[in-house]
């Protein structure tokens, strides 16, 4: 079989084709063209097979989770621990903002639910308190981000299945860049705060009501706890965690904060099964998908081809992340990784760097890519929050995104940042 | 030309309209059922030390059918993933012609991979579960029937984008349905 599939797949894509009728369709085309079509029955048992896996399951569990706490303003809570402890800095209502997705992000696996939790409540915040819509648009993009790169994260669950990494090393080695890339950005705003003087939320909360603030966000914030420690230290699976973070936050949000009623339920679980549904098929055709680039000795010539421009993992590296960049401009970071990891994983494990450093290079580098124009769908729900324009939004964001970039180069050629975690864990 | 086409599109459309009714309930109730089936695991294994068999396989289970049943409504809904950056640019005929190819495509290949899902549901009946007495058939036989809905949705695209070629002007986009996609998991 040719590599016709290749291009027939990026033409059929680039016409606006679905991604995931995109990665089955191509080689369909071209196995049709070789009079291979035997090769469906293969295919459509590989799609199966890759759904009907229980580690996967931790996807619907964690979007199912996000929605739970979305749906029951959990976030709420959050907000106001960061407000008690930062509000009162030159710049504090961005500042809290960074803090909160900082927070969240230990709860939630997702950029977007992370936007549209922190966004719907703290743009407005923000506009009132006299920022500009696009800065406060700007700081929520770019602060949502770190949602999947501090574990819980989808993407890493995504990343981790297709190119068997082990999920629990991966989050462990998102930590340290997840923190780097909040402080960081919590750096640049408190330069722009000087410079543009930016308006203080808040008078300096005292000690009685910082302790207010903590005790309402206690419960919450157990969650990263139970989730992490349970699959850090082996006790849960991640898909058995997932699901304890789903069934906790339905118990906070119904029982416990009484912020969800019960009658929301069903449009809280319908939500979760249509995004699952939507990503789970995605990641069964990308597993037909891949089983016939094997065939095709496609990761095997692309090899070749990457020893052809340079040998030292160092350049190539560099390289990489440039691609990744740029394919992080036009696609979503799930089907990025599905479609990528395969590709370049295999590649960069024979030059000599470690699986979970060149994993965690790649998921970081397509979740900024989340927040980057024209195809960013953080920007999109920033900008659908806000009602400012994609464009100026991202004009506004470019140096929290050159953070952001400086992060991931970081990351690359400092390998002890994200490894050291996992090593002392145990994980690699 | 117009008449024949909206006696054709109305049943079609009706018929599309109930399966993402049937496709949204036994959906939500499939997403709630796994997590209750896999907590119960973790309370069983954990707290009782006697984890049952089964839960593994049966969560695996409605997993894959809560996928295929929710596919239609994301497709008809235009949930999917793509990238439009290019295409979002034609309007008018052009994009109704573009979408009228598309859609026949995945209509085409929809057909062929429910005839694989057929053969894949009709191995079912010779094999049975793991750990429950069921034939693997029921397991399977939602590929097919998935497959076989994604392809009436298709044709539903298929007779609104001939409408758009006739004249753009007629064709009453379906709402998406707000905020959702496969944003969840990025």
């Amino acid at each position: 079989m040719s590599l016709a599939f290749f291009w027939v797949f990026l033409l059929l894509m680039l016409c606006g084709l679905p991604v995931m009728f995109a990665l089955l369709i191509a080689p369909s085309i071209s196995l049709m063209l070789d009079g291979q079509d035997h090769f469906f029955t293969l295919l459509i048992g590989r799609m199966y097979k890759g759904i009907d896996n229980f580690p996967l399951m931790a996807i619907p569990f964690f979007i199912l989770a996000g929605e739970m706490m979305n749906a029951g303003q959990i976030t709420i809570n959050l907000v106001r621990l960061s407000q008690a402890l930062i509000g009162h800095v030159r710049g504090g209502l961005a500042q809290v903002n960074i803090l909160s997705s900082m927070l969240f992000a230990g709860l939630s696996g997702s950029a977007v639910a992370d936007t549209s939790a922190l966004g719907s409540m703290l743009i407005p915040a923000m506009e009132k308190n006299g920022y500009s819509r696009r800065f406060a648009a700007a700081v929520t993009a770019a602060s949502s981000v770190i949602g999947p790169i501090i574990p819980p994260s989808g993407i890493m669950i995504i990343y981790a299945f297709i190119m068997n990494v082990s999920v629990a090393g991966l989050f462990a080695a998102g930590i340290v860049p997840g923190l780097m890339v909040g402080l960081g950005l919590m750096l640049l705003t408190s330069y722009l705060a000087k410079v543009r003087n930016y308006p203080v939320a808040s008078e300096r909360a005292t000690w009685p009501e910082r302790g207010v603030a903590f005790r309402r966000a206690f419960l919450p914030l157990l969650t990263p706890i139970i989730l992490l420690g349970g699959i850090l230290s082996g006790v849960f699976t991640p898909t058995e965690a997932a699901a304890v973070a789903a069934g906790y936050a339905a118990v906070l949000a119904l029982l416990v904060l009484r912020t969800l009623r019960f009658e929301d339920l069903p449009t809280v679980l319908f939500r979760a099964a249509v995004s699952s549904g939507v990503i789970l098929l995605l990641v069964g055709m990308a597993v037909a998908f891949a089983a016939l680039m094997t065939l095709t000795q496609a990761p095997v010539r692309l090899t070749d081809f990457v020893l052809g421009i340079s040998d030292n993992p160092l350049v190539l590296l560099f390289l990489v992340n440039i691609l990744l960049f740029i394919v992080g401009m036009f696609l979503d970071a799930g089907p990025a990784i599905l479609i990528l990891g395969p590709v370049l994983g295999p590649t960069f494990v024979g030059l000599g760097v470690d699986p979970l450093h060149f994993a965690i290079i790649m998921c970081v580098n397509v979740t900024v890519g989340l927040a980057t124009p024209p195809m960013g769908l953080v920007l999109f729900v920033a900008a659908s929050l806000s009602g400012e324009r994609v464009e100026r939004i991202a004009l506004e964001m470019l140096p929290f995104l050159a953070i952001e970039a400086a992060v991931i180069f970081l990351i690359t050629f400092v390998p002890e940042i994200s490894m050291t975690i996992p090593r002392l864990l145990g994980f690699a | 030309m117009m008449p024949l086409l909206d006696k054709l599109l109305a049943p079609l459309s009706r018929f599309n309209d109930i399966v993402e009714v049937v496709g949204k309930y036994l959906g939500l109730t499939l997403i709630g059922a796994m997590t209750l089936v896999i907590l119960y695991q973790v309370f069983m294994r954990y707290v009782l030390n006697d984890p049952p068999t089964w839960s593994e396989e049966i969560s695996r289970f409605m997993m894959v059918w809560m996928t295929f049943l929710v596919a239609p409504i994301a497709y008809r809904r235009g949930m999917n993933v793509a990238i439009e950056t290019l295409s979002r640019y034609l309007v008018g005929r052009i994009q109704a012609a573009l979408q009228l190819v598309l859609n026949a495509l995945i209509v085409y290949f929809m057909i062929e991979y429910a005839a694989e899902g057929v053969g894949l549901a009709e191995r079912g009946l010779k094999s049975k579960a793991f750990t429950v007495n069921v034939k693997l058939f029921w397991f399977y036989l939602v590929v097919p029937a998935g497959f076989y809905l994604l392809a009436a949705v298709g044709v539903e695209h298929i007779l609104r984008a001939i409408k758009g070629l006739v004249d753009p002007a007629s064709v009453p986009k379906l709402k998406p349905l707000r905020g959702l996609g496969a944003a969840g998991a990025s």
